[in-house]
């Protein structure tokens, strides 16, 4: 009996050993197998370069604004080193995930803004030279041409800019930080050109973007929204992936997702078969809550009250396509699974003043104060490598922060 | 020739001949860095590293090494040696020669001939040319892995906008070998000259009665 038992257990040690022996060569060879296949596109993203003229990271950028910075109001020397590694990186795509331009006023006829923001006055015909480049109107212009000179020669060496609209690009912060119309027109007039230009997306990656689809005219999408989106939401395929930018401060529905109309669109791309699918947006979905001794005040599409059951709503979509939301408006680094299923990458650190403070206590020190982004890297079997990179509010030298494999 | 006498020019021999055939020494290890890709420093076209390292006497360096992940067997990087600027940073160009990755950890040249430096403190650089391929392949892209326990007093990086002083010192891994510089030809000839009328003095010296 003790024999046939002894020898039982022998058999089933054996058995149990070569279970283990086999299952982790199956574990193995399948992480393996995701990560050695080649890479097919490395793409990057960013958000939120656009310097404040009041309220600057006095502690990263110094007690003064350069006399570039403080006309365009850009952090140029963060958004430069980003674009820089971006390159080195061999990114092709670059989404670049709102608040490009500090805008914030009203770009309509006659408008002034005070320099805080705070207030506005017009609308006032413009009687004077001073009249006419104090306006709100051709700060906007002057901001956005300066950042598209910024990214041009990303764009001529070999990394598509899509542009995707922030609060700064939409909102006016005077009118009770509410989207115009007349903002939304001057980001078609001074993006609308690479939303999307198949022709120049041919020319860096070598093959033209399929089933290009863009936000509805006003009135006729099924958000219920009033102004034309077709410059603001868009979407495309490449190489069987997904991508579609959204605006989530639109006209009459601030700090909202399109999510019918996103929902339409990923249904249509799950239908072709797409191997994985990237959404990019200005606001967060779930506000990364980084104060660790005190309540962080919400920020993004759960920022307003009864806003939670729609961004609710914008996370099933982007759960049930297993999709993945890239974002910005919270001038900070954080990957996070908000509901333990898709990823948020929060990188709106891409030069605005930091929202964690040097004197604030949060809860990653390492990273809450870092300029930072993440680079992509697709593989051919589907497999996703999210990369978070950085450097810190003193540009010290530029890490790794992070590694996220999507299997 | 007496005992003494022997003994002193065998010593001057053997001196000379350990100074012809030395073997490198590490004359710089900052050891082992903790092997982890998460906070370690982005090592690409963008993005490169140097150390200060000083010599007391005149040397010929012989091997040159970064710790480095996220490689791919076959590609490319360059080693370059700089002088020290006023501002103690890398200044000109001494040497700079194109090191092989073969795989994570210890990586760079060696077998140096030619790299000889007077005494004096210069910088050892890391960096990724345009020729160059290290970390092309790989996800994350080449990397210096960090927390060495002797990381160099004195460190910079170049993020694009040329060398700055790395503050704290960067503790990422290098390793420099170098031997004392050959005397020339012609200074070896002097020595056993002088030797040769040491010992001849000394043997006069010694017949006298």
């Amino acid at each position: 009996m003790s024999h046939k038992s002894r020898a039982g257990t022998d058999r089933t040690a054996s058995v149990a050993a070569v279970m283990v022996v086999a299952v982790t060569a199956f574990l193995t060879s399948s992480v393996w197998a995701q990560n050695i296949t080649p890479v097919v596109l490395t793409f990057s993203t960013v958000g939120d370069s656009r310097q404040d003229p009041v309220t600057y990271d006095k502690a990263s950028v110094g007690n003064t604004l350069s006399g570039q910075d403080s006309i365009w109001l850009q952090n140029t020397k963060a958004l430069a080193r980003i674009l820089r590694s971006v390159q080195a990186q061999k990114s092709t795509m670059l989404f670049f995930n709102g608040d490009m331009v500090h805008g914030y006023g009203w770009a309509g006829f006659g408008y002034m803004s005070s320099l805080s923001g705070s207030s506005i006055a017009g609308p006032t015909t413009p009687t004077t030279v001073a009249d006419v480049v104090g306006s709100d109107l051709v700060k906007f212009y002057q901001q956005y041409g300066f950042w598209r000179g910024t990214v041009a020669p990303v764009m001529e060496a070999g990394t598509y800019v899509f542009p995707v609209p922030g609060n700064h690009e939409t909102q006016c912060k005077a009118c009770g930080k509410v989207a115009k119309v007349e903002n939304e027109n001057a980001w078609a007039a001074n993006m609308g050109d690479l939303v999307v230009d198949a022709s120049r997306f041919q020319g860096i990656l070598g093959s033209a973007p399929q089933h290009l689809n863009f936000g509805p005219a006003a009135g006729v999408g099924p958000d219920g929204l009033t102004t034309d989106q077709s410059k603001l939401s868009y979407s495309f395929d490449y190489k069987g992936l997904h991508f579609a930018v959204i605006n989530t401060d639109p006209v009459g529905k601030d700090a909202h997702a399109p999510t019918q109309w996103l929902a339409a669109d990923l249904a249509s791309a799950s239908l072709r078969g797409a191997k994985k699918m990237f959404v990019f947006g200005h606001k967060p979905a779930f506000t990364y809550a980084y104060l660790a001794n005190s309540v962080t005040p919400p920020a993004g599409l759960d920022a307003a009250p009864g806003n939670a059951a729609d961004r609710d709503a914008f996370w099933n979509v982007i759960e049930n396509y297993k999709a993945t939301y890239f974002c910005g408006h919270e001038h900070i680094y954080n990957i996070s699974q908000p509901r333990g299923g898709a990823y948020q990458v929060l990188v709106g650190a891409g030069g605005s003043p930091f929202d964690a403070k040097s004197t604030d206590v949060t809860k990653n020190p390492a990273t809450d104060r870092d300029y930072s982004w993440a680079t992509v890297r697709v593989h051919q079997d589907g497999g996703v490598d999210i990369l978070g990179y950085g450097f810190d509010a003193a540009f010290g030298p530029t890490q790794l922060l992070q590694q996220v494999y999507l299997p | 020739m007496n005992n003494r006498l022997i003994n002193s020019l065998s010593a001057a021999a053997v001196l000379l001949a350990s100074a012809v055939s030395a073997q490198a020494a590490l004359i710089v290890d900052t050891g082992l860095p903790n092997g982890n890709i998460v906070g370690a420093f982005v090592f690409d076209s963008n993005d490169y590293y140097a150390g200060q390292i000083a010599f007391s006497n005149a040397a010929h360096i012989e091997s040159i090494a970064a710790h480095v992940l996220g490689g791919t067997s076959g590609e490319t990087f360059t080693v370059a040696l700089y002088s020290d600027s006023a501002a103690h940073l890398p200044a000109d160009s001494l040497y700079s020669a194109t090191a092989t990755f073969g795989s994570e950890g210890w990586n760079g040249l060696s077998g140096l001939t030619g790299w000889d430096v007077s005494a004096g403190s210069y910088w050892v650089a890391f960096e990724i040319g345009f020729n160059d391929t290290l970390g092309s392949t790989s996800d994350t892209g080449a990397l210096l892995d960090r927390g060495v326990p002797s990381p160099l007093a004195r460190t910079a990086f170049n993020a694009g906008g040329g060398y700055q002083l790395g503050s704290p010192p960067l503790d990422f891994g290098i390793q420099v070998g170098a031997v004392a510089a050959v005397p020339e030809p012609s200074m070896s000839i002097l020595m056993v000259m002088g030797l040769g009328g040491a010992g001849l003095m000394a043997r006069r010296r010694q017949s006298r009665p």
